[in-house]
């Protein structure tokens, strides 16, 4: 299994687990970059390194974010990309611990990034392929980012 | 000692993870709670009013959970430090240990895994 396959599988089931049962999973594309509008992410550092972020229309972040964190909001504000944010830190610590147990590879993680006047993006890590795995809901399509 | 008495820091700069904790704690009784959101936050608070115990999250801005705990251990060794991270490998565990952490929960930390911890301060009573 690639990595980025084992990413896919442990995003599914924490979304299952987290945020939602019903969810299907559109085919994975391969971008030329990450895309301007993702601002939320986290750089994942060590034997294995990438950039992974998470983007959707606001209501549907919103909705995602109520989902996940059963905090009750009225509409988009700040703390709903902290709440993605803090989805994004969850799910990657558990892949992290998947990747060590499964394969040996030890990494960690950087703290969050969540700039909304910047894209995501790592200084010491140039992308060779930036995958987008959207996420369909009830609510909406949610876009995650994996860039290797 | 009883969990009402005890007196917490909770340091995690999620804010979810941070209600989560405190509402757990509140649930087992604990109503002394301080909220700090990165590490060395937790070191300054520690060192100014000590605490029964700090649940400290490892990434974490400005300064990392393993570097705050062995600077929090490094001034009362003492210390009862729990790291609660979503990133729960062997090679963190060791390093949290490492760093004078006595216990590790794997996020989301259920309440059961959270009066656990509660009892290995107290050493087993909660009443």
């Amino acid at each position: 299994m690639t990595k980025q396959s084992l990413y896919v599988a442990e995003l599914v089931f924490n979304l299952n687990r987290f945020v939602d049962e019903r969810i299907r999973s559109r085919p994975t594309t391969i971008l030329d970059r990450i895309p301007d509008q993702c601002f939320i992410g986290q750089t994942i550092t060590g034997d294995y390194q990438a950039i992974t972020g998470i983007y959707a229309e606001k209501d549907v972040l919103t909705t995602f974010a109520v989902k996940y964190s059963k905090i009750e909001l009225e509409k988009y504000d700040s703390i709903v990309p902290e709440l993605a944010a803090d989805f994004m830190n969850l799910h990657n610590g558990l892949f992290l611990v998947n990747l060590s147990d499964s394969e040996h590879i030890e990494s960690s993680l950087l703290p969050p990034m969540m700039d909304p006047d910047k894209n995501i993006s790592a200084p010491d890590h140039d992308p060779q392929t930036v995958y987008q795995m959207p996420v369909e809901f009830d609510f909406g399509v949610v876009n995650f980012i994996l860039a290797e | 000692m009883g969990f009402e008495n005890l007196k917490v820091l909770i340091c995690d700069d999620s804010l979810l993870a941070r209600k989560n904790l405190r509402d757990g704690l509140k649930v087992l009784g604990c109503t002394n709670i301080t909220e700090v959101y990165d590490g060395k936050a937790a070191v300054d608070q520690y060192k100014g009013s000590s605490f029964d115990v700090v649940f400290l999250d490892i990434v974490m801005p400005v300064m990392d959970g393993i570097t705050a705990a062995r600077e929090i251990c490094a001034a009362d060794p003492n210390a009862y430090i729990v790291m609660v991270s979503s990133v729960g490998t062997q090679v963190h565990l060791r390093e949290a240990i490492k760093a004078g952490a006595r216990d590790f929960l794997q996020k989301p930390a259920t309440p059961e895994q959270i009066r656990t911890a509660l009892e290995h301060v107290t050493g087993g009573e909660d009443e």
